[in-house]
């Protein structure tokens, strides 16, 4: 199927869960609420037409700096072996406590996603069954693919200006 | 003819009186002193002997952690041969390892590993912090990356370079082996043995 028809198709099953829909550069992308996502990923799946049995990744957005509401996405990214075509979900989270419904029931290779997501994004998964940080060490404060996360560890206190490197190197905070 | 015999005799006299002067006041400074003399020259021999075994067998712990370790691999083998300096033994466990060779970044996860690996080792150790990400984490000014592995173990040679050549590395292990031989003998050498 194509990404037209794919969307055709959702859209006549589960015209009430989709916010709205797009094909951006041949990809089939529907805006699902989280409401609604577990639904909607259940029926991608378990339709005989679209057979999405393989997931390819999930993952999160942070659009902080950006001129857009919710704040938070998470992305969902299917494909089907036999049929070979994808979609992709995107599910807006607000700022406070973003949750996502877990796949992992669904698809078995969810549960480090999920997991990375909690890490790395701070998102809660409910219902994931070991909801533990993944990538950066347990006891790690902080999530730090969020835009507001400081991007360096340490303020570099290098010029070739002299005068200049002396101020920085006396106004240079404590390292984290 | 007999004035010049005469003194030459009267010289020679004189010089083998000096000379069994000497002697006496030899023979005697050696008895007066032989404990002494022994004891000091004894300790601090031994050190240097010490200081030198070990220089020339430093065996690093097989600790590679990023692209600098293709390196570190590269001056064990026979084109830049580390086996002259005694350094070619990596050792897969660090209880029969006495030098660590941090080869590459170490990231805030693997710092504690690291730690535990030095803390394994037997006295006496050394660090080399090889490349700039060990050093003072090079380019990798982020969330993910321990800024200079000096911050959890203490570090005896920095190898600048990114990676550092084989021949670096080779320096840096020869400036580590003067710095042994240096030590040799002395209260911090004594300290890193007991």
């Amino acid at each position: 199927m194509t990404s037209e028809e794919i969307i055709k198709k959702v859209k006549m099953d589960q015209g009430e869960a989709i916010e709205s829909s797009e094909v951006n550069l041949c990809d089939s992308v529907l805006f699902v609420s989280k409401e609604a996502v577990r639904g909607v990923l259940e029926y991608l799946k378990e339709d005989p037409d679209l057979d999405f049995d393989y997931l390819s990744h999930i993952t999160g957005a942070d659009y902080l700096n950006e001129d857009r509401e919710p704040r938070f996405e998470v992305v969902y990214e299917l494909h089907s072996i036999d049929k070979n075509h994808s979609i992709r979900i995107r599910v807006g989270l607000d700022e406070e406590g973003p949750t996502v419904p877990t796949v992992s029931d669904l698809w078995k290779g969810a549960l480090y996603p999920e997991r990375e997501l909690f890490d790395m994004f701070g998102f809660n998964v409910e219902g994931h069954p070991n909801l533990i940080r993944l990538i950066m060490p347990e006891e790690w404060e902080g999530n730090p693919l969020r835009k507001d996360y400081p991007l360096t560890l340490e303020d570099v206190t290098f010029s070739h200006n002299r005068e200049f490197k002396q101020d920085l190197v006396k106004s240079k905070p404590p390292t984290r | 003819m007999g004035l010049v015999d005469q003194a030459y005799d009267l010289v020679e006299t004189e010089v083998s009186n000096v000379k069994e002067n000497v002697k006496d006041v030899l023979d005697q400074a050696d008895y007066d002193f032989s404990g002494a003399v022994y004891d000091s020259i004894l300790t601090t021999k031994v050190g240097k002997v010490i200081g030198w075994a070990q220089k020339n067998a430093l065996w690093p712990a097989t600790f590679g952690l990023a692209c600098c370790a293709i390196e570190m691999m590269a001056m064990a083998n026979s084109r830049w041969d580390a086996a002259r300096f005694g350094a070619e033994v990596f050792r897969a466990s660090p209880r029969q390892a006495d030098l660590m060779i941090v080869s590459g970044r170490v990231s805030q996860k693997m710092a504690p590993v690291l730690k535990t690996i030095f803390d394994q080792m037997p006295e006496p150790k050394w660090v080399i912090s090889m490349g700039a990400c060990a050093s003072c984490g090079g380019i990798f000014n982020n969330y993910a990356i321990v800024q200079g592995v000096d911050r959890v173990v203490p570090v005896d040679v920095y190898v600048p370079g990114c990676p550092p050549g084989p021949e670096a590395l080779l320096y840096g292990i020869i400036k580590l082996q003067e710095k042994i031989m240096n030590e040799a003998g002395t209260k911090q050498a004594a300290k890193r043995v007991a």
